[in-house]
């Protein structure tokens, strides 16, 4: 009886699961346009982000933004947005991963930030920043002539970044001489600082390792983001077709606020 | 209490644990990080070690539920190499947890045996005391043929840890070796072949308690396809719902993942083709890297 019972019931439940899922995103798209139309009206989010560096009793350092192969709604101008968001919050660095490929939606930071000598991109570039200062801050409702007048480092992450890039580390390490091999090998610390220094130096981070990570996908899941960094990274979902604006970003923000990290005491 | 609880389920979780088993995919391999233990002695007004043991007890509950399931894979994070900095009071008390846990798991093997569980205990054990390494070390050799379902248990583990020492035996291969590896041999396939859970596939889902949303150095290298799964409710006072709430999450959320996943698998699998994965030389020092760990293993029983 069970054995017919319980497909049956799961059927429903799938059935349910996918109504559900058609109807939440099409109220999610709803609430974007709503929201949108709403911040285009109101043209000072200042007062915004004003009160909230005030309340905000810790900041991340280092944001990174994690996109799906399968999101859809992350496009150039909402990578713009966050990162006027982020820089006018105070956050220094900002990492971005996306891992769609350019069929499917993905960004060249490079054609947004200004590139320097190093890995790391300005936001916003040079030209932008003069013309920000003397902008009323009208677009899309959000100022970029904010709290912070300095330009927010930006890195783009790649797949290989990750997982290649530990065994990049590994055969550099492997090809030295049989005594700096010895030399490593004798205490395993010698060796966790030489691969975090070999990492480092071959993604030019000179920053600390993120401390909260957006991830814009239908689940939440890492896709392999940098398994040596995010190991303290407090991760966030925004679900897919969801509207992202300043108020979204600065809830984010203050959820991260409220956490209590331990280091394992 | 025995490391597999003897749960009675009322008709209704038995409808509903049957419709998730025959209705979607059962995942292989779940990852637990028991969270939220000594939060719940707090809210109890109990020591942090009754905190603890009460989690183990909830561990017993959780493998009868992934046994029942169908699961094949099941890995908990135990200690973090992190939690030394915790106060000699808690971390000796842990430890005497542990003994007494080991101790009762040897005594009870023939019941491991029935259901076919095999404990491996992943992270530095070096780091242990002796005593509890000897437990451990026994406990693994004890149990090493069993194969209906592999309880992996991250003790003295951080992941970053775990890395290195998949870098340190890349390294540690003498020149003189006949067959050594080529410098071409080592990405990040040769790498994965190497961590503690070299055995193991990828978790399909990791599983936290108690609110946190972050995944404190566990299986950071292997859980870049898994389903993340974060509930508010503490370790000791998970029910089964949670459980089903984790695997019914799992299976709506696994076809959105299963491109990535094939796609990964495949750059895997080409890796391996272009790195000589399959080669003599590559699978020799693979071969002895499952010695060596055998022989610390028995060396550890028999001190």
């Amino acid at each position: 009886m069970m054995q017919l019972i319980c497909p049956v019931i799961g059927w429903l439940i799938w059935l349910f699961f996918y109504l559900h899922w058609q109807l939440q995103l099409l109220w999610r798209r709803l609430h974007a346009l709503v929201c949108r139309s709403c911040d285009y009206w109101q043209c000072d989010q200042r007062e915004l982000f004003k009160r909230a560096s005030h309340e905000l009793e810790k900041l991340p350092q280092h944001l990174v933004l994690v996109i799906a192969p399968d999101e859809r709604y992350v496009d150039a101008a909402l990578l713009k947005n966050i990162l006027s968001y982020a820089l006018n919050i105070g956050i220094k660095y900002l990492s971005i991963y996306d891992t769609r490929t350019a069929r499917t939606g993905h960004v060249e930071l490079s054609k947004l930030c200004e590139p320097t000598k190093s890995r790391a991109m300005l936001w916003p570039p040079s030209k932008q920043k003069e013309q920000n200062g003397n902008c009323n801050g009208t677009r899309n409702g959000y100022a970029g002539n904010g709290l912070h007048p300095t330009q927010l480092q930006v890195y783009q992450i790649g797949h290989d970044d990750c997982h290649a890039l530990i065994a990049d580390v590994c055969r550099e390490l492997y090809e030295q001489s049989a005594e700096a091999k010895q030399k490593l090998l004798q205490k395993r610390e010698t060796l966790t600082d030489a691969i975090s220094a070999g990492l480092n130096k071959r993604l030019e981070f000179a920053v600390p390792e993120p401390e909260l990570g957006i991830v814009f996908a239908k689940q939440t899941c890492t896709y392999g983001l940098l398994p040596w960094h995010v190991r303290f990274t407090e991760f966030h979902t925004h679900h897919s077709g969801r509207y992202f604006g300043a108020r979204t970003f600065l809830q984010v923000l203050y959820k991260y606020a409220r956490c209590e990290q331990r280091w394992g005491k | 209490m025995s490391w597999v609880s003897d749960y009675q389920y009322t008709w209704l979780q038995r409808i509903a644990f049957q419709t998730l088993k025959l209705s979607g995919h059962v995942p292989y391999h779940i990852a637990f990080v028991m969270d939220g233990n000594r939060r719940f002695a707090r809210s109890k007004q109990l020591d942090k070690i009754e905190g603890h043991s009460r989690g183990f007890s909830k561990l017993a509950d959780v493998l009868r539920w992934c046994l029942d399931m169908g699961i094949r894979e099941v890995t908990t994070f135990a200690f973090s190499i992190e939690n030394f900095k915790r106060s000699s009071e808690e971390v000796n008390g842990l430890f005497n947890l542990a003994r007494e846990k080991f101790t009762k798991l040897l005594a009870e093997c023939n019941r491991l045996d029935e259901h076919g569980i095999r404990i491996r205990v992943i992270g530095h054990i070096e780091l242990l005391p002796e005593d509890l390494q000897r437990l451990i070390a026994t406990a693994m050799l004890r149990t090493e043929n069993n194969n209906k379902l592999f309880l992996n248990v991250a003790f003295a583990y951080t992941s970053r840890d775990e890395i290195t020492q998949a870098v340190e035996s890349v390294l540690s291969q003498s020149d003189k070796d006949t067959d050594t590896l080529q410098p071409t041999d080592i990405n990040e396939r040769l790498l994965d072949a190497c961590l503690y859970t070299r055995h193991s596939p990828p978790p399909d889902l990791v599983f936290r308690t108690s609110g946190e949303t972050r995944l404190s150095d566990f299986l950071m290298w292997q859980l870049s396809t898994s389903v993340l799964y974060f509930t508010h409710v503490l370790w000791p006072q998970i029910t089964i719902w949670n459980f089903l709430a984790s695997i019914l999450a799992y299976q709506r959320d696994r076809c959105h993942l299963q491109d990535y996943r094939n796609r990964s698998r495949l750059e895997s699998k080409e890796l391996a083709k272009a790195g000589e994965f399959y080669s003599g030389r590559v699978q020799n020092f693979l071969e002895k890297l499952d010695n060596s760990r055998r022989q610390l293993l028995i060396r550890m029983a028999s001190n």
